[in-house]
């Protein structure tokens, strides 16, 4: 439980550094010292290690076109070790080898480099900026970069490619992603950013923002771009934006996809596609130099990330190094075969073709025993409330009138959690290897409390029958339930096709029927899905689109909170206007949150909208949250042992693979 | 040598005087893998028509205790050595999350013996009445039906359930949907390729292009488009039905072009010609002169037609476009076993995939028993 | 296609010169009806391809958001927008049969951000190679299986033989494809999950691993190849056995030919009439039957993508892939009805009237 407390500790000293401005300097461990100046740098990471040197892997030394390691690394004083306490020094070379299915983000999030970056205990540590100042009310805030730091392909890497960043790309669009929640202030204006030097520039608010650096985490991460790549690409996107007759607006665009493929060789089909492809899944073309430990290689047939096999490559001026003063990453290349699905990645793993897979419970001694490589397997916290593939939820907004009237009485969401033997289901759901639990923040979560992870989990078939009853359910003479008027009630669930949830249902389905709920089931590919829920038809989902709760609902209050995101289901279509009694409650305590600066008060509020929550369960879950397991292959060092596996934290990306070394 | 001969002879005069079809059945019974084949689908159908009867389980009978169980080892003799009464033991199961193994123990403090003919779960016969004579199942020592130990003679699935139930349980769809979609796209393919190829001329025209056209188009988008067309919260039979229409939708196109075929050599002959002539109606002229005349080709490409729609069944349940569970099919079953974990792990969980092999190969060498019969030559 | 092994079987023509003519003549009209049926075609399968609830954008949304991204309705509406899916389906259908027919432009790949034909050409000669090679395989195992099981019937040669050509059929693929793969992971060690080996595709194609590749190609080949030998199997079989009562036959036969000439000259010949008039089937069953397989062995062929794509409906792509396998066995049913014509003068003079 040592990982669980100090995740109870971490989420507090987080909320804590959030309010009292300091410095994140990862030398200063307890986190709550005062800093009030700005970093001096120097003292970053030198006090931890003594360096001597600066060493490069045999990769780039053999291909000769490099020019010292000491001019590739930012100054020294602004070099960042990696030096957990985990992190074995490691050997260079060798091949990451590993499958994906198509998608932007599986090979983004591994090496993704944000501004700042999570640690697995929740706090916000430097990553591509060194350190931040914060003035007192929260307005002003000031980004100290690493000095000497550059792209991959060599430039420097300046305070101006940030502003440049915030000004051009995302205050006129054209990332098609725009300025995002975290750039806004509570008066619904966008912060100003500005220069002070070419390291060193500032994010002022209109109101205080509070949550910035860790919003900045959770939504954007990145708050950079080569503007030496896009400056004229940026300024075709701007003038096809403002054109206002369609010659100019063609002219426009024909320029900006021609500097478009100029840039990384693709040809677009138009202008936002290539704005959305080239500055948001910027790590997916070749050609853009970024601040990632890998670059997409720029050799043809390795280099397109849609086709059968692409490779992302050391990048050379990588601003890390290891407590040995090795440049990072150890590993040179990150080699990446196309599958159809994660279970052909389990075939691969068993030969030693796939390097490490996320694997379930029920597999694992399977790959032990069928292997012909050693794997290990790690074990990570999961961060959702309950299991995900057992949490229901209902659509509080639904229009059916019955419905809308069952769902919203907390007796009903109680019939339906007590009605099912946990302890039973939870073994054959997942053959054995859980035990019963509630949508609630897992133990060591912000809020987490013994009554509601066990809150109406005693199964009580009788009770819940009552329960029903007192809902204005009437027994029919089929044996299950109608409405009051004499009307089927019927519970349409619903959810994501191949999601396991058809095999789930079924075991839930007896429990259902024992009580007299008449329910029926039908799954559908995720985009049906999503476009029932925006027309608001959905009544159930089991297994939900995405699922409720995650680390932290400071970090993340969007999925616990109705009107702040189209993905969850629960709240149905209800916003600030629609919503009433404890659901408007919980939005305004959310609105109250952003504009709050003390952490006992910001922590109150949490835990407010977390009692709510408690107290509704507006969710339910009949599974305990499972851990992820990484299955890796032995020949892969500095894996670490415990992480957490949440969104917020990049998910694998926590794992650090640039500090992963192979050793066969 | 005598009764011999006169033996012969009777055989001789009644061959010459057998009806086509005693002739059919007769000739059928010399092909033996068409013989042997006839008694496994005789057999898989009644056992597919009393399957309520013959599972011990029913389609929800989860188990928290018998997951991935293997098929229960039966004992026939006391711990002394002598012959018993047919018993088994409960398991105990233990997830050991050190080793990452289910350590599965048997309980030997009580037995729980074999017992036929015991009351079960309730099921209803043929719509008619309802029934809970199960074919077997187990008692306790003190002699009560229960289920606290269980008798899996195919071993568990994954959430504990009987294989041997829900191949049983199973088979009621599986063997039927073919037979049905077989039987519709015969129809569909006899008539639209008798149209097309005795009249010939512009409908030959329009139906070779709708041919054309469907046949061009692969399966999979069909499948899935017709799929997506199923409403919401519709009931196990009636998806039952979709699937078969479906199934003969896309089957009928082959049956027709061959048969449009066979019309165009065949309505040039000297005997159609003749019977044109004498003035019989062009239905007659089909139906009594011409299919006959490749009544063996319909036969074979009609039990080609029915593990063609097995195998669609399964395929389509890969897809995941066909029944959902709890409703099980064989393609359901073959489906769920579609991984590294049961191919390396559980192999019993493969028997469903035996069914569906054996039922083919006898479909198969039934048609090809029937085609021989079928030759009025030989 | 067929003409690869039907001049072996039948080396000599019997053409006269009126039948050529009326060769020219058949194959003029079937070309003419070539293109209106692959119009119809396109419009059926564009039509079949947008029956799914939702669209690109829907599967779009759904996709970025299960993996951490939000939306807002806004965000939705400009997507759909900039992708022309506001418009209703037939308009979409007619901009892009006028793109393709004016300017060979067979649209946009949501998915894959390029052209579609680009995307196709990825893929397509490996496609065509495999469906070629597993189309050969086919008709190269089942015909002599076929004539065997017929001029041997009810022997024990005829069980064995058919038992083995029926036993592929009757596994479905997608089983038999990971247990085939498990059973040589087993024996040797690795794991052949695709045609090509990681360092195959990354170091591209060597002598060195030619022998490997070949070893890979064994497993689809028997899996997806197997598939379809039983039909072809009982057809031969079953027409043979009733070519060989035949009363041209019994005349052959009388005059003393051998068994020999009766067998391949003359039965074969007339037992190949359904055997050919299926040929166009077969391949389009080969494209459909490998798609299943070929996501269970993840080979690098259209039929994942065609499916991904229907799935996402990224209706350019689908819509063109499924063209251009339609395209394909509309040629091979031409092709077939050619040989059929050739193979049966009576098919060629029914034309007339």
């Amino acid at each position: 439980m040592k990982k669980i407390i100090a995740l109870l500790l971490a989420v507090f000293m987080l909320m804590s550094m959030a309010a009292c401005s300091s410095n994140t300097d990862p030398t200063e461990t307890s986190g709550t010292s005062a800093n009030t100046e700005a970093t001096d740098a120097g003292t970053e990471a030198t006090d931890a290690v003594e360096i001597s040197g600066y060493t490069e892997a045999p990769y780039i030394t053999e291909l000769g076109i490099y020019g010292d390691v000491t001019d590739r690394l930012p100054v020294e004083e602004d070099i960042m070790v990696e030096d957990a306490d985990y992190l074995e020094i490691g050997t260079y070379g060798g091949e990451l080898k590993t499958s994906t299915s198509v998608s932007p983000w599986t090979t983004g999030k591994i090496i993704e480099e944000g501004l700042f970056r999570f640690t697995s205990e929740g706090i916000v540590e430097p990553n591509v900026a060194k350190g931040y100042d914060v003035n007192d009310d929260a307005t002003v805030f000031t980004i100290y970069l690493r000095e000497g730091m550059k792209w991959s392909d060599g430039v420097d890497f300046t305070a101006e490619d940030c502003v440049w960043f915030y000004n051009t790309i995302l205050l006129n669009n054209v990332d098609t992603k725009g300025v995002r929640d975290c750039n806004t202030s509570s008066d619904g204006t966008y912060a100003v950013v500005e220069k002070v030097d070419d390291y060193t520039f500032t994010v002022t608010f209109s109101e205080p923002k509070y949550s910035f650096i860790e919003d900045l985490e959770v939504e954007l991460k990145w708050y950079y771009a080569p503007k030496h790549i896009f400056e004229d690409y940026a300024n075709y996107v701007i003038e096809y934006n403002n054109a206002t007759d369609d010659t100019a607006k063609a002219e426009a665009e024909s320029k900006a996809l021609a500097e478009a493929e100029a840039i990384c060789g693709v040809k677009f089909a138009d202008v936002a596609s290539s704005g959305k492809e080239m500055l948001y899944y910027f790590w997916n073309y070749s050609g853009i130099p970024t601040l990632n430990s890998y670059v997409l290689s720029t050799e043809s047939g390795k280099n397109d990330v849609s086709g059968d096999y692409y490779e992302y490559v050391r990048n050379p001026y990588y601003w890390r190094v290891d407590a040995a003063g090795q440049q990072l990453p150890y590993i040179d290349k990150i080699v990446y075969t196309t599958i159809q699905n994660t279970d052909q990645s389990l075939l691969l793993l068993l030969d030693g073709t796939v390097d490490y897979q996320i694997v379930s419970m029920d597999a694992i001694a399977t790959i032990r025993t069928e292997a012909n490589v050693d794997i290990n397997i790690y074990e990570w916290s999961g961060s959702s409330w309950g299991d995900v593939g057992t949490q229901i939820m209902w659509n509080l907004s639904i229009a059916d009138e019955h419905l809308n009237a069952l769902f919203n009485n907390s007796a009903f969401r109680q019939a339906m959690s007590i009605c099912v033997n946990r302890e039973e289901f939870a073994s054959i759901y997942s053959e054995g290897w859980l035990s019963g639990g509630q949508a609630t923040p897992s133990e060591g979560m912000l809020g987490y409390s013994e009554e509601w992870a066990t809150k109406w989990t005693e199964y009580d078939p009788d009770y819940a029958k009552e329960l029903l009853e007192s809902c204005g359910l009437v027994m029919g003479s089929d044996g299950y339930y109608d409405f009051e008027d004499g009307t089927d009630f019927v519970l349409n669930i619903v959810s994501v096709a191949d999601s396991g949830a058809a095999d789930t249902y079924g075991i839930l389905k007896p429990y259902y029927d024992a009580v007299g709920i008449k329910t029926t089931f039908r799954d559908y590919d995720r985009s049906n899905i999503d476009n029932m829920m925006l027309a608001n038809e959905i009544e159930c989902t089991l297994y939900p689109v995405t699922g409720i709760g995650d680390v932290s609902v400071i970090l993340k209050p969007n999925s616990v909170v109705p009107g702040t995101a189209t993905n969850v289901v629960w709240y149905g279509n209800l916003t600030a206007d629609t919503a009433t009694g404890d659901l408007l409650e919980l939005i305004n305590l959310k609105a109250q949150l952003d504009v709050t600066s003390d952490t006992d008060e910001r922590t109150e509020i949490a835990l407010k909208m977390l009692a709510l929550h408690e107290e509704n369960m507006w969710v339910i879950s009949y599974v305990e949250a499972s851990p992820t397991y990484f299955a890796v292959n032995a020949r892969i060092h500095n894996f670490p042992e415990e992480g957490v596996f949440s969104d917020i934290y990049r998910d694998t990306g926590l794992a650090h693979c640039w500090c992963w070394y192979i050793e066969e | 040598m005598v009764l011999n001969k006169k033996k012969n002879k009777e055989k001789d005069e009644s061959y010459y005087l057998a009806s086509q079809w005693q002739l059919m059945w007769r000739k059928l019974k010399k092909h033996k893998l068409a013989r042997i084949s006839f008694v496994v689908l005789l057999i898989l159908y009644l056992g597919a028509l009393f399957a309520d009867f013959i599972a011990p389980y029913g389609l929800e009978d989860f188990s928290s205790m018998y997951q991935n169980a293997s098929p229960t080892h039966v004992y026939w003799t006391d711990e002394d050595g002598s012959l018993s009464a047919p018993y088994v033991y409960k398991l105990q199961r233990y997830n050991n999350k050190e080793t990452w193994t289910v350590e599965i123990t048997e309980d030997t403090s009580e037995k729980y013996y074999l017992k036929f003919f015991v009351s079960g779960t309730e099921y209803s016969v043929l719509g008619l009445f309802t029934c809970d004579l199960h074919l077997y199942g187990l008692v306790n020592e003190a002699g009560e039906v229960t289920t606290d130990a269980r008798i899996y003679l195919f071993g568990a699935d994954g959430t504990g359930r009987d294989i041997f139930s829900r191949i049983w349980l199973g088979a009621r769809v599986s063997l039927t949907i073919p037979l049905v979609s077989a039987a519709l796209s015969f129809i569909l393919g006899i008539i639209l390729g008798g149209i097309s190829g005795y009249f010939g001329g512009f409908i030959d025209n329009v139906i070779q292009r709708i041919i054309e056209v469907l046949s061009a188009i692969p399966t999979i988008p069909l499948w899935l488009a017709l799929s997506a067309a199923i409403p919401a919260d519709i009931s196990v039979t009636a998806m039952y039905l979709y699937i078969t229409i479906i199934l003969s939708f896309i089957g009928w196109t082959g049956l027709a072009r061959v048969v449009r075929g066979k019309f165009i050599s065949l309505r040039k002959e000297d005997y159609v010609m003749a019977a044109r002539l004498a003035g019989v109606s062009n239905f007659k002229i089909i139906t009594k002169h011409m299919v006959p005349g490749f009544m063996s080709y319909l036969i074979v490409n009609l039990t080609l037609g029915i593990p063609g729609s097995i195998l669609g069944e399964t395929s389509m349940s890969y897809l995941g476009l066909g029944m959902k569970s709890p409703a099980t099919s064989w393609g359901v079953l073959l489906k769920e076993t579609q991984d590294l974990v049961s191919v390396a792990s559980y192999p019993w969980r493969m028997i469903p995939l035996f069914f569906v092999v054996i039922t083919v190969l006898a479909f198969n060498f039934l048609g090809d028993g029937m085609r021989d019969a079928a030759d009025p030559y030989k | 296609m067929s003409k690869d092994f039907l001049p072996a079987l039948f080396a000599e023509s019997d053409f006269g010169k009126g039948a050529k003519r009326q060769m020219k003549k058949y194959i003029g009209k079937r070309l003419l009806l070539f293109i209106p049926t692959i119009l119809i075609i396109s419009f059926v399968i564009f039509f079949i391809i947008q029956l799914p609830p939702g669209d690109y954008v829907t599967s779009y949304v759904a996709a970025r958001i299960a993996e951490g991204e939000t939306f807002t309705e806004a965000d939705i509406a400009y997507l759909r927008q900039s992708f022309g899916l506001d418009d209703p389906w037939y308009v979409q259908y007619f901009n892009w049969m006028k793109d393709i027919i004016t300017e060979g432009d067979f649209g946009y790949s949501f998915e894959y951000g390029r052209d579609v034909w680009d995307v196709i050409m990825d893929r397509l000669w490996l496609t065509l190679a495999v469906s070629f090679t597993i189309f050969v395989f086919q008709y190269g195992v089942s015909l002599p299986i076929g004539i065997y099981c017929a001029n041997h019937q009810y022997s024990a040669g005829d069980y064995i033989w058919s038992f083995i050509g029926f036993l592929g059929t009757a596994t479905p693929n997608f089983l038999l494809a990971i247990l085939v793969m498990y059973w040589v992971y087993s024996a040797t060690g690795s794991m052949y999950l695709g045609l090509f080996s990681t360092e195959m595709m990354q170091n591209g194609m060597r002598w060195e691993y030619v022998p490997e590749f070949l070893g890979r190609c064994l497993i689809p080949l028997f899996v997806i190849g197997t598939s379809g030998t039983c039909g072809i199997i009982r057809t031969v079989r079953a027409q043979m056995l009733d070519e060989q009562t035949q009363q041209y036959t019994l005349t052959a036969r009388a005059k003393g030919c051998s068994e020999k000439t009766i067998t391949y000259k003359y039965c074969l010949r007339s037992a190949l009439n359904p055997v050919v008039s299926g040929m166009a089937h077969s391949l389009s069953s080969i494209f459909s039957g490998s798609t299943v397989s070929a996501i269970v062995m993840n080979l690098q062929i259209q039929g994942p993508v065609l499916l991904a794509a229907l799935k996402s409906q990224d209706m350019y792509l689908a819509g063109t892939i499924v063209m251009v396998q339609a395209v394909l066995v509309v040629i091979g049913t031409l092709l077939s009805d050619i040989a059929l014509a050739w193979l049966d003068p009576r098919i060629r003079f029914s034309e007339r009237g």
